[in-house]
């Protein structure tokens, strides 16, 4: 290398040095004018879901080849106090009609969901053990937490950190970076990292990106569609992609009521049997 | 997303199927006209075509195309009727060789198939109304019923008989024989009871001899000891079908709950037995009559089941009186004995993760008295395991399932795997192995070994 060469790239590396540092400094004192993240987290969690709600899903399940698969669901949510039930009945196609998934979903975190699934062949409610939280939700790139969080976190399982702020779709969010408390808490959540952007306008994240516990990107779920129903910030799309297997699932959300109590005897399981 | 709606086989009346339920030709998922009658209605079903054949000889088992159209009809928020019905062709016609000539031995005439040639037969499956009336929720019409918590095993779900044409190889959902049935349940504080009625007087459907699942195993076929008889003949009359309403009708009760985190029933049921007690007189001068006739009898019992992490563990117990078996004690003057019978089901679950599930059961049945010559051995045990793993997101389901009688050795063992071709279309392939003594449950059906392959189509 020639001294002229030499002298260039040393003025390059020390450039480079300078412009990051300023950056460095530059991202810190911003994020260091940021609420924490655990602050963000806390209104994200403490977002308006109303005590009841009725949607119909359609979940689109694409594979690496474009092949979609399509399923239309009925979901039904209701709080008692901090229990949150769920039922989700499957509504087409018709090779899965039938099939329907309760959850009873206890606030203290130590204590299992318990479960129940009815499928149409055996034409029987099936108890079924509490899912691990990292597992997928029947073939979509969902996992049973995120599922049953909607949006949110279980705000004991991360320490978080404000990174800074980013753009996403036109809305500006706040970066938050959240790493699992313990290698046991990544082990059942499957990952080792995760990053929000959050809308502090709506508190939900627009984009997040997950990785695997091996530290490798595995996956993004962004919100493109955010909308006020009943006066409840509401995600209408939410789209995930895991760039492992190339698979992606749509859930596209459609008349959704808030407003419309749900009785007591859509979560019995009973009404797996009769269905909807 | 576990099993999938039915086991069905195919292959051959694959390109008449698929001309027939290509994209383009399949109705819409939701066939709604103008006009709030309409809205209200929605059509649908399955097709399905399925070829199954036999390993040992390459011979065709069945090669048949199934129809199930199903109407819903909401007529209120809370009244919807439900009409289900099954069409089905298989001109390889060994399943139910002719025209089956003894189905008013065992179902009443509202409940007969009816059948058009040899080949084909129509049902209306299912046909019932939902309503709720207050807090009790009524169904009444034709209907199946399901108890219990063991898969496969029966102890308490015994409510609806069985059609036994293809023995258990079908998904229990095609082999139940639905019943016209008033069905109520009511919940009472933390407790839901269910009360049933059913003045339709069937029983299980039995293949006739000569069809490949006929059955000839001497636990169920007396087998007449030909020094005891001499020469004569051995001659069979027809079983007569209890016919008495109200007298004759099944009654059942059950409570349910889930109380500190365990599903729990108490089940009640005093009906007649779905398969008729074959007694057996001798003919003075040589020969036996043999008399089927069906016996009631009260069953009690209870189900529990409960998630451990990812274990989960299930049971059910009953105990029926008046159960009637074949004897072969030469002084006994009928051929069966008459005893009190208490069966249970143990079964744990685990759930690896979301993709593989492993299952495991045991069953034992357990007879109060058996006097000497009692063809079954007073404790009868059958185990169960069922491995299943899915695939893709999903897409491919592969499944095992074997059931061991410990008693005799023999069992029976079926692999399937399904693949989500299309969202409304799955592709199959199975095996089904029979092995053991022939005199056996499931070894009798050692020649009837079949690899399967079939379509499902959703519209």
């Amino acid at each position: 290398m020639t001294d002229t060469a030499f002298a260039k790239t040393a003025r390059l590396g020390v450039l480079l040095i300078i412009v990051g540092a300023i950056a460095f400094i530059v991202t810190r004192a911003k994020a260091d004018d940021l609420p924490p993240g655990r602050e963000i987290m806390e209104k994200v969690v403490a977002r308006d879901e109303g005590i009841w709600v009725t949607r119909d899903l359609k979940m689109e399940l694409t594979d690496r080849s474009g092949t979609t698969r399509v399923q239309i669901t009925k979901a039904l949510r209701r709080y008692y106090g901090e229990e949150k039930r769920t039922v989700i009945f499957y509504l087409d196609p018709t090779n899965i009609k039938g099939t329907a998934f309760l959850t009873y979903d206890y606030p203290e975190p130590n204590v299992d969901d318990d479960q129940w699934l009815y499928l149409p062949a055996l034409r029987k409610v099936r108890r079924i053990s509490a899912s691990n939280r990292g597992d997928y939700f029947l073939g979509t790139d969902f996992t049973y937490e995120e599922i049953k969080k909607e949006n949110k976190v279980e705000l004991s399982d991360y320490s978080f950190k404000t990174l800074g702020e980013e753009e996403v779709d036109g809305h500006m969010t706040i970066v938050v970076e959240g790493k699992p408390v313990s290698d046991k808490i990544a082990e059942e959540l499957g990952y080792s990292r995760v990053v929000w952007r959050v809308d502090p306008e709506v508190w939900m994240s627009r984009k997040s990106d997950y990785w695997d516990t091996n530290g490798n990107q595995l996956k993004t779920i962004t919100l493109p569609e955010i909308k006020q129903v009943d006066g409840i910030w509401t995600a209408l799309r939410i789209s995930g992609v895991n760039h492992k297997t190339g698979h992606s699932t749509v859930f596209t959300f459609l008349n959704i009521d808030y407003q419309t109590e749900v009785s007591d005897r859509m979560f019995e399981q009973s009404m797996l049997r009769r269905g909807l | 997303m576990s099993r999938r709606l039915s086991k069905r086989i195919t292959v051959g009346w694959l390109g008449l199927h698929l001309a027939v339920f290509s994209p383009a030709a399949i109705w819409p998922n939701q066939s709604v006209a103008e006009g709030s009658f309409f809205d209200a209605m929605e059509f649908r079903g399955l097709a399905e075509t399925s070829v199954a054949i036999e390993t040992h000889d390459g011979d065709l088992q069945k090669w048949d195309l199934v129809f199930k159209p199903e109407l819903n009809w909401r007529l209120s928020s809370d009244i919807r009727l439900t009409a289900i019905g099954r069409i089905r062709i298989d001109p390889v016609d060994k399943l139910e060789p002719g025209r089956p000539r003894n189905q008013g031995s065992f179902n009443s005439p509202a409940t007969r198939r009816r059948f058009a040639g040899e080949a084909a037969d129509f049902e209306l499956r299912e046909f019932f109304l939902d309503a709720y009336v207050g807090r009790a929720a009524l169904r009444v019409g034709k209907q199946q019923i399901v108890w219990g918590q063991a898969d496969g095993l029966r102890v308490l779900d015994v409510v609806n008989p069985l059609d036994f044409r293809e023995f258990i190889l079908p998904e229990f959902e095609d082999r139940r024989i639905p019943l016209w049935t008033f069905n109520a349940e009511v919940p009472i504080g933390d407790w839901t009871a269910q009360f049933i009625w059913i003045p339709d007087h069937s029983y299980d459907a039995l293949p006739e001899p000569g069809a490949t699942f006929s059955f000839t195993t001497p636990l169920f076929v007396p087998h007449p000891d030909p020094v005891l008889i001499g020469a004569g003949p051995v001659v069979i009359n027809e079983q007569r079908r209890p016919n008495r309403f109200i007298r004759d009708d099944d009654y059942g009760a059950r409570l349910t709950a889930f109380l500190g985190g365990w599903d729990i029933s108490l089940n009640y049921f005093y009906h007649y037995q779905d398969q008729a007690v074959q007694f057996q007189h001798r003919i003075p001068g040589g020969g036996v009559a043999i008399e089927p006739e069906y016996r009631r009898t009260h069953l009690v019992g209870g189900t529990f089941s409960n998630a451990f992490g990812d274990f989960t563990l299930r049971g059910e117990v009953g105990y029926s009186t008046d159960r009637y078996f074949l004897t072969r004690n030469p002084g006994d003057e009928d051929g069966v004995i008459e005893t009190g019978a208490l069966g249970y089901v143990l079964g744990l679950d685990y759930q690896y993760d979301a993709d593989l599930r492993v299952s495991g059961q045991l069953f034992q049945s357990t007879l109060m008295d058996r006097p000497g010559g009692t063809v079954r051995d007073r404790v009868e045990s059958q185990a169960t395991l069922l491995v299943e793993k899915e695939f893709l997101n999903d897409r491919l389901t592969a499944s095992l399932l074997a059931i061991q009688s410990l008693n005799d050795g023999d069992g029976v063992v079926q692999a399937d795997l399904e693949y989500e071709y299309r969202s409304n279309v799955i592709l199959k392939l199975g095996f089904d192995v029979f092995y053991g003594d022939r005199d056996g449950l499931f070894g009798e059906f050692d020649d009837a070994d079949r690899v399967t392959f079939g379509v499902e189509v959703g519209f």
